[in-house]
C-alpha cells in the first residue's frame, strides 16, 4: 500500500506496480532516475524525509528486479550511509542482486557499526512507515545480507571485479565532456575575489570537488575538503612546478559566503593560495549543477541530499575523469592530476 | 549535652549504618535490565505521564553508555514515537525533545502537520517551532513563514523567526523584520541575531540604519550594537537616540 497523498500519484502508481511485479521489470533507465539526488519527487523536502523516501523507491525497485542496476546506490549507502533506512534499504539491494562487487562483506560490515548508535526498526511495505509496523531492525536487515554475502560454509556467490560491478544506465562517469560551457560563470572565493569559471579552470589542469559548510555526514563534505588538503601537499611536493587547479566548489552558495568558506578550509587544513581554493557561485547555482549534471538535490532551504563528486579536467576544458558516490584516496587523485600535467608537459 | 558527646552520637549513627550497608548490600540491577524495564514502562499509556518521563530520563542516560546501550535502541526509538502521540502534553514534549535530537523523521513529520493543522496540535505552536528550528535540513521554513503571517503570538513569531534563520532565501525577510518598528521587539530581536547569522553583511548594513535612525528604541539599538561590536564593528554610529516609550 503506497499513499498516494505523500507521493505523486504517478509515481505512486509507478511503484505500486512495480511492488506487484515481484522481479519481472528488468532494466530501466527511467525508473532508476528516481534514484538520481535531483528527481523532482525529491525537491524541497526534508532531508531526512528525502532518506525515507529514496530507501522505500530502492528497496521497491529491488523488488521489482532492479537490484543489480541500483548496486551503486547501495554500494554508496554501505560506504557512507548514516540512515538507518537507507542502509536497510541497501541491504536489500544487495540480497536480491545477481552480482556484488568484490569486498561488500567489509562495506556491510562497516555500515553496521555506524548503525549501532541509530538502529530502529524499518518497514518497507507502506510509505510513510507508521510507528510499530516493522517487524526487523536496519542492523537485521543488514546482518542478514552479510549472512548471504559471507556465508559461513565459505561458499560465495558470484562476485564482479571492483572497476566493473555497479555502473547504472543512469549514471555515466563523467557525466559530461568539458566544462568549457561555464567560462563565463561568477565564482567568488574564501578571500571574496571574484573571477570566472573560465579564469580559475582555463588552460590549466584542474581538480574540482563539490561540497557545502553545513553537511552533516563526516564521510561526505569534510573528508573531502580534508582530501584536497592532502591531494594539494601531495601535488606540489611530487611537481613544484605544478599550475594546477585544486578547488572545492560549493553546493550551497547562498549559505556559504567567504567568510564561511574560509573558517571551513583552515579547519580543515586546506592551504589557501592562488591554485588552492574554495568557491561558491555568486549567481544561481542551478548553471553548474545542470552543466556539470552534478547528483545534488535541495531541501527548502539547504541541500537535502548529495553523492560524493570529483572531477578531473584537463588543460582544454576536457573532463578526463570523475568520481562519483565513492570514497576516494588522495593519493590515487594526486597521481591522476599529476599525470595530467605530466601529459601535458610531454606533449609540448 | 555538650559538643563532644554530640559527635559521639553522630559517629556511632553513622558506624550503625555503614555496618548495616556492608552486612546486606542494596542489591542493584544490571542497566539491561533497568532499561527493559523503563521501555516498558515508556511504553505502558496506563502509567502515569510522571513514570514515563521518568523513563525517557533513565533510558536517555543509557544512551551515553554507546555500545552497552546499542540493542535496545530501536526499542526505545519506537516507545519514543508512540509517546508523542500520548493525551499528557509534558509527555508528548519530552519525547519529541528526545527524538528532533536524533533527527527523526516520523517526528519532523508530526510536528510540521501539527502546525498545518493537518493532524493533532502535539505542541503550542512556538514550542513546535522551536523544535523544528533544530534541524537546519528540515525544510520548515515554508511553515514557519505561514505560521508567522498567521500569529500575533509574540513567542510564536519569533520562533518563526528563528526557524527561517537557516534558510538563505529568507536574508531579505529577515532584515524586514529587524528594521520593522511596528514589529515587536522580542521579534526584531529575533530577526536580528537571525540575520547575523545568515548573512553577515547585510546585517551589517541593516544595523546601521537602525544605529542611524534617532526614532528607534534602545534595546534594539543595544542589541544590534552589541552584534556589531562582537562582529568586530567600530561603533562610532551607535549614537544616544531619543527613546520612546512605545511599549510593542
Amino acid at each position: 500500500m503506497i499513499d498516494a497523498a505523500v507521493l505523486p500519484r504517478d509515481v505512486a502508481a509507478i511503484l505500486s506496480d512495480l511492488a506487484s511485479a515481484n522481479g519481472s521489470c528488468g532494466e530501466s533507465p527511467d525508473l532508476l532516475r528516481l534514484m538520481r539526488e535531483d528527481a523532482p519527487i525529491y525537491r524541497g523536502k526534508a532531508a531526512s524525509e528525502v532518506e525515507r523516501l529514496r530507501a522505500f523507491i530502492m528497496a521497491t525497485l529491488a523488488q521489482a528486479g532492479l537490484a543489480d542496476a541500483l548496486m551503486p546506490y547501495a554500494i554508496e549507502e554501505f560506504e557512507t550511509g548514516t540512515s538507518p533506512y537507507p542502509i536497510a534499504a541497501a541491504a536489500r539491494v544487495a540480497r536480491a542482486a545477481s552480482m556484488r562487487p568484490e569486498g561488500i562483506a567489509e562495506l556491510i560490515a562497516g555500515a553496521i557499526e555506524r548503525l549501532r548508535p541509530i538502529n530502529e526498526f524499518v518497514h518497507f511495505d507502506t510509505y510513510p512507515a507508521q510507528p510499530g509496523t516493522g517487524s526487523m531492525t536496519a542492523i537485521a536487515e543488514a546482518m542478514e545480507t552479510l549472512a548471504v554475502v559471507r556465508p559461513k560454509d565459505g561458499s560465495t556467490r558470484r562476485t564482479a571485479p571492483h572497476c566493473c560491478a555497479g555502473h547504472a544506465v543512469a549514471e555515466p562517469v563523467p557525466a559530461v565532456r568539458s566544462i568549457a560551457g561555464l567560462s563565463e560563470l561568477e565564482l567568488q572565493n574564501q578571500d571574496g575575489k571574484c573571477a570566472r569559471f573560465g579564469e580559475l579552470f582555463g588552460g590549466r589542469a584542474s581538480l574540482i570537488a563539490f561540497f557545502y559548510t553545513r553537511c552533516m555526514n563526516p564521510d561526505k563534505c569534510s573528508r573531502t575538503i580534508s582530501q584536497l588538503a592532502e591531494v594539494e601537499r601531495l601535488v606540489r611536493e611530487a611537481l613544484p612546478q605544478s599550475t594546477a587547479m585544486i578547488a572545492g566548489v560549493s553546493y550551497d552558495p547562498d549559505y556559504d559566503l567567504p567568510e564561511r568558506l574560509q573558517r571551513y578550509g583552515t579547519e580543515r587544513r586546506l592551504p589557501f593560495g592562488e591554485q588552492c581554493q574554495l568557491l561558491r557561485s555568486t549567481g544561481p547555482f542551478a548553471a553548474i549543477r545542470d552543466g556539470l549534471q552534478l547528483g545534488v538535490g535541495y531541501g527548502a532551504s539547504t541541500v537535502n541530499r548529495h553523492r560524493i563528486e570529483l572531477l578531473l579536467v584537463d588543460q582544454a576544458g576536457g573532463a578526463v575523469d570523475a568520481n562519483a558516490r565513492r570514497l576516494w584516496e588522495a593519493q590515487e587523485v594526486a597521481n591522476a592530476l599529476i599525470a595530467i600535467e605530466r601529459n601535458a608537459l610531454s606533449a609540448r | 549535652m555538650n559538643v563532644k558527646e554530640y559527635r559521639r552520637q553522630v559517629e556511632a549513627r553513622l558506624a550503625a549504618r555503614a555496618s548495616v550497608s556492608a552486612a546486606a548490600p542494596v542489591a542493584t540491577k544490571p542497566p539491561e535490565q533497568t532499561w527493559k524495564e523503563a521501555i516498558a514502562q515508556l511504553s505502558d499509556s496506563s502509567a502515569s505521564a510522571e513514570t514515563r518521563i521518568h523513563a525517557i530520563q533513565l533510558l536517555q542516560a543509557g544512551t551515553f553508555l554507546g555500545r552497552q546501550f546499542d540493542p535496545f535502541r530501536a526499542d526505545y526509538i519506537a516507545a519514543l514515537r508512540a509517546a508523542i502521540l500520548d493525551a499528557d502534553i509534558s509527555l508528548r514534549h519530552s519525547a519529541l525533545d528526545v527524538l528532533v535530537d536524533f533527527g527523526d523523521e516520523f517526528a519532523r513529520q508530526k510536528l510540521t502537520e501539527s502546525l498545518r493543522g493537518i493532524g493533532a496540535q502535539l505542541l503550542p505552536a512556538a514550542a513546535a517551532l522551536g523544535l523544528l528550528a533544530r534541524d537546519d535540513h528540515g525544510s520548515a521554513s515554508e511553515v514557519a513563514r505561514d505560521v508567522f503571517t498567521n500569529s500575533t503570538d509574540v513567542p510564536t513569531r519569533a520562533q518563526a523567526v528563528r526557524v527561517l534563520g537557516s534558510d538563505p532565501t529568507a536574508s531579505g525577510f529577515l532584515a524586514r523584520i529587524m528594521n520593522d518598528k511596528d514589529e515587536f521587539r522580542e521579534v526584531r530581536r529575533a530577526g536580528a541575531v537571525a540575520l547575523r547569522n545568515l548573512d553577515p553583511q547585510l546585517f551589517r548594513t541593516k544595523a546601521a540604519e537602525i544605529l542611524d535612525d534617532h526614532t528607534d528604541f534602545k534595546d534594539i539599538k543595544a542589541t544590534v550594537g552589541g552584534a556589531l561590536e562582537r562582529a568586530g564593528q567600530a561603533l562610532d554610529r551607535f549614537r544616544s537616540a531619543r527613546p520612546s516609550d512605545d511599549t510593542k
